[in-house]
């Protein structure tokens, strides 16, 4: 930091420029939110109800296009597609939600940690992170899926370790933004402790970005996980999940192109509804889009 | 000084600049109305008004920039351009701008392009209008122009990067652009609020030259009256984007008729002090005597408030011996020594309890840094100091909180230093969970009231957060929060330096009473004079980190010794001084 | 200048070192001994010992480490313990077509991107910049693999214009090399380019409300020749960064994609070892994967230093 930049300078009441009167609200928060809720609506609806059963094979009916019996039709089995998609989110919300919670219990503390205590601390968290990035969320499960063998535990883990550093990035380029903050100063000359400076003024203004970071890595989450399962190296069959049932469909792309279309969708689906929320929140909490630049 | 004397008289044959009701909204908010104003040839108008008044709005609709959400009515001429400004097609526009009309803008740093060497930006602009026959021409013009601004070395300089010049050498720049096609019309749009005082008068000296020289007609937009009574003949006032009243210079400073006129001088004539020594504000103007009526030469602004300087008897509140802050910058070279910069470097002093102390310095004199340093919120890299019986250098978090309970502060930014997602209630009772300080939350709440009450502002505002309030409520709720605790010593970072003028002599009257109620010991710093002169006995002025020289505020006003502070002093332009030149 | 480049330099060999240990660490130390994994379960601690001296596994993990190390820098990753082949031929020849694939991927979403993202914000309030944001909003939806099933599925098994799968070195067959590289260059590029319009498009709209702009237009330049006089090298600026990260997913997007489209790269070498258990092979391609995204990272950050003149001479 230079001195210059701890000397404020004379400030001019008139440094607003006219900015747009606050633009349109926000659809994508609308939008987003309402495929994220549908998509958890039925992995819990999967937990009670389903069509048919997903995993029961019925030969007779195989590779049949969407009718009254099977809405959405059936796979090379015979199994319902439906029930299948129903029972395929499951797998999808819990990796997503357990590795999104691994990496944010992880990286919020480290990024507030090295952006509160600077000096040896941040470097090598941030130079920690660094490495970690070289290491992408579906390479680091590849990984695991060779050690341990291929499971939803071990893609959990890896995805949300992947993600570990983009949390404590944001985490500590906000917490350095609050620290620089006078609000900071000021609570700091009221003799305030690190701890509750953390807590009371750190967590709460960097919260929204937080938020818009676990929507985003969701969405990564989703997108690595449907690889992971294409790939044959994510939750093991018979549980069914969009990626693998992917892969099932390889075969009968020419042929039955129905089978991969609708998991296909599905991840789309997810992936677009998680990016959807992350716009939205970074729309409805970015105090530029308010005021105009500053 | 006085620059606008070097006016040449507007007798051109019928008005470089015609406008006529001009309005601009945002939708059905209305933003300007029906403005109109005239412009003789090589006439210097000044257009003032504090934020939201409108004023850049007016400037940047005349040069057809004005951003596509706003709308724009009314009609707008320049002589010799046939179609309307306000109407006319980009294409027309585009080769009006730069060459015909121009503009300089607050922020130079912001306004080059970091990426561009500033020669190259300064030959675009003739390039584009060609006014130069070929790139060498434009290249060497250019160099010509940054020599005609006196920038140093200016062949070395057309090859720099914005960021490699300094603040008012940026601003030269900008000004060497804007005028390196003869415009007939310069528009300024607070081109020196960005700037130190001694670069800001340098630079109004540079724009009043070049402007006379050229017989340019030039709009001059700002908040600071001092500025205007320095540069323009003739005023507009706008508030709230009405044109309030318009007429010469001396008449509106002198018999201004218009209330809201008369509130702003007030206001901004920190030399003037009603019956109880406090500024005048919006709701005392009434009783306001402008300078040029009070007799023949500025009468010594009273200080009835900053007495015995000499009194400081008493053993010393703030002791401060050869303190020093250096910093480290990145190595220019691979394994040689980190650049050092020192911040601060063997700074001396005390003050003793009650006393009001102003520090002055411009940007990167270390002002700041000291205050920090003493409020315990950074670290000296060498020397002692001891506030109110805490020794800081390498004390640990807990050894300063007996520090923390005598001294607070009060930062410039009214909304950087409020947490906008705390209530005002918990932001003023934040002081309170200090250790060892046991209050219930009745009781804090209770404190909170008390404080509200004593600021100025209603109970209910406990309850609401800071975006909800003006900036010089906020200001308010920084110093209700600075003083929950009633420390002994209120420190106070550019109070002020944030507020419209009208709102600043509110602020510092509030201060003024709160410093007598409470019998606190000021430490003000300030880069305005004018503000320390009002609030302080006495004063410290410091440059590149280090006390140039200290002393009883009037007699270093008066008489200063070094010429440092001569040169501040010269340089800052105080609007008293201003209208009492002759004209 | 000099000094922050060799400052990158000498950061990129720290974190090379680095990722080598952490990859020695998660595939050589958490599993356990080679030798017992290529044992097979009932094998008698003889047979487990003569293999782990053959292995060289018998000896101290810090003397295996620098080993492997060394190898790696003579670019010798050892031989397999389950195939018993050299790996580092093999490692060489897929590194190429995997090259091959990832860059012209990328060449194609950044052609694709640059002008989209820049019409998008140019025309942010208006139909037509409307338009690119949504289909970008969509294509970022749909990952890559899927798109190669689509593209598969419709231009090779139902229209019969391009082969479905395979690969031909480009010196033996130019245009079955060129026909065999269309569909996976596109289902790369496809989500790419997607991505890279958002950030183009931010980017482009954050300098279109620069200072500095206004003071272009303010010169009397019009606002296209204003933003690709003075905001498209700004632009450009944030942009290298993403291009670079974005580079790195493409790495790791590739093995996928080469697996839906039987192209024999680095991706396919991956996942058969992993399916074989063949550990040291796994390693080796993890690391070289590693290295190139490292590679990239390095030559992003000289590119940001030549580019801006403020990082030059930067304070940090």
């Amino acid at each position: 930091m230079t001195p210059g930049a701890m000397t404020p300078g004379p400030v001019s009441p008139e440094t607003l420029k006219p900015g747009p009167v606050r633009p349109r609200p926000v659809p994508a928060l609308l939008i987003g939110g309402a495929i994220v809720a549908l998509i958890a609506l039925t992995a819990l609806l999967s937990l009670v109800f389903t069509p048919f059963d997903p995993l029961q094979a019925n030969p007779p009916v195989r590779l049949q296009g969407p009718g009254p019996q099977h809405w959405l039709g059936t796979d090379n089995l015979g199994r319902d597609l439906l029930s299948r998609i129903l029972v395929g989110a499951r797998i999808t919300l819990l990796v997503g939600v357990v590795s999104v919670g691994i990496a944010v219990l992880i990286g919020t503390p480290l990024g507030i940690w090295a952006g509160m205590r600077r000096g040896a601390v941040e470097e090598i968290t941030m130079r920690a992170s660094d490495i970690l990035l070289a290491f992408p969320a579906l390479l680091l499960a590849i990984m695991f899926a060779a050690i341990y063998g291929a499971s939803t535990v071990s893609a959990m883990a890896a995805i949300g370790l992947a993600s570990v550093p983009g949390f404590a990035r944001v985490a500590r380029a906000g917490t350095l933004q609050v620290m620089n903050a006078e609000y900071v100063l000021a609570a700091r000359a009221a003799a305030q402790r690190p701890l509750r400076i953390a807590v009371r003024h750190v967590l709460p203004n960097i919260t929204g970005m937080l938020l818009i970071q676990c929507s985003v890595t969701f969405a990564l989450a989703v997108l690595a996980e449907a690889a992971l399962s294409f790939l044959g190296l994510g939750t093991p069959p018979p549980v069914p999940s969009w990626g693998r049932m992917l892969q099932e469909s390889q075969q009968y792309w020419g042929t039955f192109p129905l089978m991969a279309l609708w998991p296909g969708l599905a991840i789309a689906l997810a992936v677009m509804g998680f990016n959807l929320l992350g716009d939205g929140l970074r729309d409805a909490l970015d105090p530029k889009l308010g005021r105009g630049k500053a | 000084m006085r620059n606008r004397d070097t006016a040449s008289a507007g007798a051109g044959t019928g008005n470089l600049l015609e406008v006529s009701d001009l309005s601009v909204s945002a939708g059905s908010k209305a933003l300007v109305s029906s403005l109109s104003f005239s412009m003789a040839a090589g006439e210097r108008i000044g257009l003032i008004g504090e934020s939201g008044s409108g004023k850049s709005l007016t400037a940047t609709a005349l040069l057809g920039l004005l951003p596509d959400e706003l709308t724009v009515s009314g009609t707008a001429h320049l002589r010799g351009f046939g179609p309307d400004l306000l109407t006319a097609s980009d294409k027309a526009m585009q080769d009006l701008r730069g060459d015909e009309i121009s503009m300089v803008f607050q922020e130079p740093l912001s306004a080059l392009n970091p990426l561009m060497k500033v020669g190259a930006q300064v030959a675009e602009v003739m390039l584009q209008h060609r006014t130069v026959p070929n790139r060498a021409a434009a290249r060497r013009r250019a160099v010509e122009l940054l020599a005609s601004v006196r920038i140093p070395d200016p062949a070395q300089a057309a090859g720099a990067y914005p960021h490699q010049l300094s603040g008012g050498q940026r601003q030269r720049v900008m000004v060497a652009m804007a005028l390196a096609n003869d415009p007939q019309l310069l528009l300024a749009d607070e081109p020196t609020t960005a700037l130190d005082v001694t670069v800001q008068s340098q630079v109004l000296e540079l724009i009043s030259a070049q402007v006379s020289e050229r017989g340019t007609g030039l709009l001059f937009i700002t908040h600071d009256l001092a500025v205007v009574a320095n540069m323009c003949t003739r005023v507009l006032v706008l508030n709230k984007g009405r044109l309030v009243e318009s007429g010469d210079l001396d008449k509106i400073f002198s018999a201004p008729e218009h209330p809201y006129t008369r509130a702003l001088l007030a206001a901004s004539d920190l030399s003037a002090t009603d019956g109880r020594g406090r500024l005048f504000t919006v709701e005392t103007a009434a009783a306001y005597v402008p300078p040029a009526l009070r007799g023949g030469t500025p009468p010594a602004a009273p200080t009835p408030q900053a007495p015995r300087s000499e009194a400081a008897a008493g053993p010393a509140l703030i002791s401060a011996t050869g303190l020093g802050r250096t910093y480290h910058r990145a190595r220019t070279t691979p394994f040689g020594p980190r650049p050092v910069v020192n911040a601060l470097a063997d700074v001396s002093f005390t003050v003793a309890p009650g006393e009001r102390v102003g520090i002055v310095g411009e940007s990167g004199s270390g002002k700041s840094t000291l205050l920090r340093i003493l409020a315990g919120l950074d670290t000296p890299t060498s020397g002692q100091a001891t506030v109110a019986g805490t020794s800081i250098a390498g004390a640990r978090e807990s050894d300063l909180v007996p520090l923390r309970n005598a001294l607070q502060i009060v930062f410039q930014d009214p909304l950087g230093s409020l947490d906008p997602r705390m209530k005002v209630a918990d932001i003023i009772a934040e002081p309170l969970l200090v250790p060892g300080r046991k209050l219930d939350a009745a009781g804090r709440l209770a404190e909170v009231h008390r404080m509200l009450g004593l600021v100025g502002l209603d109970a209910e505002s406990a309850h609401r957060y800071p975006h909800q309030f003006s900036g010089g409520q906020r200001q308010r709720i920084s110093i209700a929060r600075a003083l929950v605790n009633r420390p002994r010593i209120l420190v106070a970072d550019e109070p002020v330096s944030a507020l419209d003028v009208s709102v600043r002599a509110q602020v510092l009257n509030l201060i003024a009473d709160l410093v007598d109620e409470y019998a606190l010991t000021l430490l003000l710093v300030s880069h305005d004079l004018s503000v320390v002169r009002h609030l302080c006995g006495r004063v410290i002025v410091m440059k590149d980190g280090r006390i140039v020289e200290s002393g009883d505020t009037e007699q270093i006003y008066n008489h200063p010794a070094h010429p440092y502070t001569a040169q501040l002093i010269s340089s800052s332009l105080d609007l008293s001084e201003e209208l009492a030149m002759p004209n | 200048m000099l000094v922050r480049i060799a400052g990158n330099l000498a950061r990129f060999l720290l974190s090379l070192l680095a990722a080598t240990v952490l990859v020695f660490a998660l595939m050589r130390v958490l599993p356990g001994d080679p030798a017992v994994i290529a044992a097979g379960q009932n094998a008698s601690p003889e047979i487990v010992a003569s293999l782990a001296r053959q292995f060289g596994t018998d000896r101290p993990l810090p003397v295996q480490y620098w080993d492997w190390f060394s190898g790696l820098w003579r670019g010798d990753f050892g031989v397999s313990y389950v195939t018993r082949a050299d790996i580092s031929p093999l490692v060489a020849d897929k590194v190429q077509v995997s090259l091959i694939l990832v860059s012209a991927a990328m060449v194609l979403a950044l052609a694709i991107a640059i002008p989209a993202g820049t019409l998008a914000a140019v025309r942010h309030n208006k139909p037509s910049g409307a338009l690119v944001s949504a289909a970008s909003q969509l294509g970022i939806a749909i990952p890559g693999f899927l798109l190669g099933i689509v593209l598969v599925s419709f231009f090779a098994l139902r229209l019969g214009w391009l082969p479905a799968n395979g690969w031909v070195a480009p010196g033996v067959d130019f245009a079955g090399f060129l026909s065999r590289l269309v569909l996976p260059v596109m289902a790369l590029a496809g989500v790419q380019s997607a991505i890279l319009v958002r950030y183009i498009r931010s980017a482009v709209l954050e300098v279109m409300h620069e200072d500095y702009l206004r003071t272009a237009r303010a010169k009397g330049l019009s606002r296209m020749r204003a933003l690709g006089r003075h905001g498209l090298r700004n632009a450009a600026i944030p942009v290298l960064t993403v291009t670079g990260v974005q580079f790195s997913a493409l790495i790791i997007g590739a093995v996928v994609i080469e697996r839906v489209f039987v192209i024999p790269g680095l991706g396919s070498m991956l996942l058969a070892a992993v399916g074989n258990r063949d550990l040291l092979t796994v390693q080796s391609v993890v690391m070289v994967l590693v290295a190139i995204t490292l590679i990239v990272n390095l030559l992003v950050d000289v590119l940001y230093t030549v580019l801006d003149p403020r990082i030059r001479a930067a304070v940090r």
